[in-house]
């Protein structure tokens, strides 16, 4: 990490203190965003001035606005990256002196004033959105309009404004620690995607659009109200008055000394978690609406996260979007609201004292993601949808990873007899492979995407691409092979890590059949057939896109041999380095993200933490 | 918050302290009167009727969240329980011109004498190509709307809505839906006395507007419906925040968090309805999804490798 600057310039920037340099990272893409509105609306006026006489010029301002919007947002997407990756080493320095989170309360951001939560998971997180999005913003840096009308929402400008505003609520969803302003976060990002979905301004783009409004506004809500009943825990518990010191210490903690009127911390995740390791919510009514709390998380998140069975917004939704937006839509969005499943599994295991519940529960919902995924990736004929289905696939094997991890978690960071050589708890090794299986799929999915995108760039009906793009066709056929699980890319190290931590945690429990043994056995089965059967579909749809297949006539519109497109640099260049990052990934993980991966196991399955 | 607005809110909260000895059975009353509604929503003929109880259940919803904070309040009257009682109203006032606004799209805006009403130059200068797959569908962004305009979106609605059969179903579904509620409401909370008792209808109301909302927004055939179900659904959200979160700041929070969800729905509402109405030219939504099939469909058509077999 070191090598990456000079240690003169190292040492400056780590100086910048955690609060300043995560207000700058929100404030970044907020003023992006404001100083697109009038580029946005650029346009128009001209247009509306000059009443249409001379639509050149107008075409050419704003094709000049467009793409210094585009180089803007795509350069302050790498000074993210790199404020990123300085959050990154300032939180290892912090953690190497026995710090496992930070929480900086009342911070400004605009007219509010929000509490920062900071450990490995939202480090993670935070990375993991940024790096993302510098890929994105560099795809969209000359992105055309939409083929269809040309409103202000069809036009690159609005699509720019758009992924900064994405970009800014995305991020915002790690950093905070209040579980209301979490819900607010994720509830932003549909405001600024939804209306990206319909960007092409066709009937399916727009009906794609309206579903996923629909769909995703129904789960938010069932969310909240998961929110509300841990709130009413919360109320059930303070009503009690219970005569634990413990519990009465931090409850009382939350309320205001003087006046008795409960402090603004009361819905913040550590507070949370402070009263359930303390054993507060171990007993009715507390733990009957934590309990409650979590089934309409899992629905509710589960809905924007694309888990199946509320994942029917996910093919349409991203199959409509220009390719950015999918990328992020795929990459990032549906991980931000698995973060948000996350930090309620955490609290619900704690809380309860056992993840057998909780993890039962993602098991099913994972397998089911899973199976769903199949038939459609084989039969449905449309390539992005292909990959959206792909999403629901690997959003599912995560789940599965997670569930798995945490049915062998007892709460203690106590390791099972045959595992007492082991260096890490055996329970953790699922999980690291399922949070090491979120970013491998998140760039995986966003190569993919924005591969498609650039074959899309010469047309929709295009067929034969390795012998128009052999460098895109290329890193997609690769790329394909990644997203299907094969070594030596880092999808296939991340399923290999989930599947090695469930046969250990088989060794480990004694091979039962009719117990946990048996449904974890079960699960593997499952994700083996499934992901073979997988792999069949993608390699078809691959050789219809890439190799026109033989049997099929040729192009009726053509009659010479097709035209190779002359590939520019700054539209393969992120493809090669995203491709470059899986495989590196997929031979070695780097040691600072192993290391980063273990931090965040830890506070997932909540070993060696303690919460004030 | 200025002194004379404190001082006025605190005079008026004198002035009602009589009455808030017998606001709890007003409130339960009006509780069940929102379950009332909900289900004259469900089973009506029109889209104007479910529109028309909707509005109504916004009012007894600020009527019945406004007392319940009140009480909750020892009978002083906060800046909360004022916009407790703001946002249903304010839905109240905007929902049926929002609506009206947005789907008057599905009809040509180019019939002769049809241009009417208030017309931005901006919108006319923006649209210079058609949509390809339905031609003659524009968009145009009205604020202001005339009384042939309402006229208009009337029979627009009135041809979208359902036939009576399915007013049966509806009615099946709604009294087998606030039984689920009513059962998972007693079970979760325990007690006999006054509080839990009225937690328990609290939250056995909150969860039928919710799983009503759900029903209407999962089953219903057009546009309306789905966004008035949405929208059943954040009522109930508003009374479980009031009336099962006891706590006045994470009250606060979620009341913040509901103005929110409501301001984003309606802008997204504003901005894509238009949109969606324009290309379909209905408020259907299975004439909708079977225009995008149909496009689907030619553009696949369109492509020599692919046939039935295939697909």
């Amino acid at each position: 990490m070191e090598s990456l600057f000079p240690e003169a310039w190292l040492l400056w920037l780590l100086q910048i203190p955690l609060d300043v340099l995560i207000t700058g990272m929100l404030y970044i893409p907020f003023m992006l965003g404001l100083a697109g509105t009038p580029i946005v609306l650029a346009r128009e006026v001209l247009v509306w001035l000059h009443r249409a006489d001379n639509r050149s010029t107008e075409s050419r301002v704003e094709s000049l606005a467009s793409h210094s919007y585009g180089l803007l947002t795509f350069g302050f997407s790498t000074v993210l990256l790199v404020m990123s990756i300085l959050l990154f080493r300032k939180f290892q320095l912090i953690e190497s002196g026995g710090i496992a989170f930070l929480n900086l309360p009342q911070q400004r951001f605009l007219i509010f004033s929000l509490d920062y939560h900071i450990d490995a998971l939202s480090v993670y997180f935070i990375l993991l959105v940024n790096v993302v999005s510098w890929f994105a913003s560099w795809h969209a840096i000359k992105f055309p309009p939409a083929k269809l009308g040309s409103g202000p929402l069809q036009r690159p400008p609005f699509l720019h404004f758009s992924l900064n505003m994405f970009h800014l609520t995305m991020m915002l969803v790690p950093f905070v620690d209040n579980l209301i302003v979490l819900w607010i976060a994720i509830e932003l990002t549909t405001l600024f995607s939804a209306v990206t979905v319909g960007y092409q301004n066709s009937a399916a783009s727009w009906e794609a659009a309206w579903k996923y409004l629909i769909i995703t506004s129904t789960g938010i809500i069932l969310a909240l109200l998961g929110t509300i009943f841990l709130a009413d825990a919360v109320s059930a518990l303070q009503s009690s008055n219970p005569t634990n010191p413990s519990i009465q210490a931090v409850l009382q903690s939350g309320v205001d000394p003087v006046t008795k009127i409960p402090l603004d911390k009361i819905m913040n995740w550590t507070f949370l978690m402070s009263l359930a390791q303390v054993g507060a919510f171990s007993s009715p009514p507390g733990q009957v609406f934590v309990v409650l709390s979590f089934l309409f998380i899992v629905v509710g998140y589960g809905t924007k996260a694309g888990l199946a069975p509320m994942h029917t917004w996910l093919p349409d939704g991203h199959g409509e979007a220009p390719a950015p937006m999918s990328a992020l839509l795929s990459g990032v969005l549906i991980k931000c609201a698995f973060y948000a499943i996350l930090r309620f599994y955490t609290l619900t295991n704690v809380a309860l004292g056992s993840a057998t519940f909780t993890s039962c529960i993602l098991l099913v919902v994972g397998m089911f993601s899973l199976l769903m995924a199949v038939p459609f990736i084989i039969t449905d004929p449309q390539f992005k949808r292909v990959l959206a289905f792909h999403s629901l696939e690997h959003m599912g094997i995560i789940v599965l990873g997670v569930a798995i991890g945490g049915l062998l978690w007892s709460g203690k960071n106590s390791q099972p007899a045959v595992f007492q050589d082991l260096a890490v708890p055996v329970a953790s090794i699922a999980m690291f492979g399922a949070l090491l299986h979120i970013f491998n799929h998140a760039a995986t999915k966003s190569l993919m995407f924005l591969c498609y995108g650039n074959i899309l760039r010469i047309g929709e009906q295009v067929r034969g691409t390795l012998f128009r793009m052999p460098i895109t066709s290329g890193i997609l056929i690769l790329g394909g092979l990644a997203l299907v699980g094969m070594p030596p890319f880092s999808i296939f190290m991340s399923e290999y890590i989930i599947v090695w931590g469930s046969l250990s945690e088989v060794r480990a429990a004694g091979l039962d059949l009719w117990g946990r043994s048996g449904i974890i056995v079960g699960a593997l089965i499952l994700f083996v057939l499934s992901t073979s059967l997988i792999f069949v579909g993608l390699v078809r749809h691959m050789a219809r896109l890439t190799l026109n297949a033989p049997d099929a006539p040729q192009d009726k519109l053509s009659s010479s041999p097709p035209m190779i497109h002359v590939e520019k640099i700054w539209e393969t260049f992120p493809l090669l380095l995203l491709l470059l990052l899986i495989l590196i990934f997929g031979i070695a993980i780097p040691s600072p993200l192993a290391n980063l991966l273990s931090s965040s196991v830890n506070v997932i399955l909540h070993y060696n933490i303690s919460y004030p | 918050m200025p002194d004379q607005i404190s001082t006025l809110l605190n005079q008026i909260g004198a002035l009602l302290e009589p009455i808030r000895a017998t606001s709890e059975p007003i409130v339960i009353v009006l509780e069940f009167f929102l379950v009332a509604t909900t289900l004259a929503a469900t089973t009506r003929q029109t889209i104007q009727e479910t529109i028309g109880w909707y509005k109504l259940q916004c009012i007894i919803l600020a009527v019945a969240t406004a007392l319940t904070a009140w009480i909750r309040n020892n009978g002083a009257i906060t800046p909360l329980l004022v916009s407790i009682f703001v946002l249903p109203m304010v839905l109240m006032v905007v929902i049926e011109n929002l609506l009206a606004a947005a789907t008057m799209y599905s009809e040509p805006a180019d019939l002769p004498g049809s241009r009417t009403g208030f017309q931005t130059r901006l919108s006319d200068a923006t649209m210079d190509s058609e949509p390809v797959d339905l031609p003659g569908a524009r968009t145009r962004y009205r604020i202001l709307l005339s009384a042939s305009d309402l006229q208009r979106i009337h029979r627009i609605w009135t041809a979208a809505s359902k036939p009576a059969q399915s007013a049966r179903r509806d009615l099946f579904y709604f009294f087998a839906l606030v039984g689920i509620a009513f059962l998972i409401a007693y079970s979760i909370i325990s007690g006999n006395d006054s509080v839990a008792l009225d937690k328990k209808i609290g939250l056995g109301v909150s969860l039928v507007l919710h799983l009503v909302g759900l029903y209407n927004t999962v089953t219903k055939g057009d546009i309306v419906a789905q966004i008035i179900g949405l929208l059943i659904m954040d009522h109930g959200l508003y009374l479980a925040v009031v009336k099962i979160v006891a706590i006045p700041v994470p009250a606060s929070y979620f009341v913040t968090a509901l103005y929110f969800y409501t301001l984003i729905t309606l802008v997204i509402l504003f901005l894509m309805i238009p949109q969606v109405c324009g290309h379909a030219k209905t408020i259907d939504l299975d004439i909708i999804a079977k225009n995008s099939e149909l496009t689907e469909l030619q553009k696949a058509g369109s492509r020599p490798e692919l046939s039935k077999g295939e697909a």
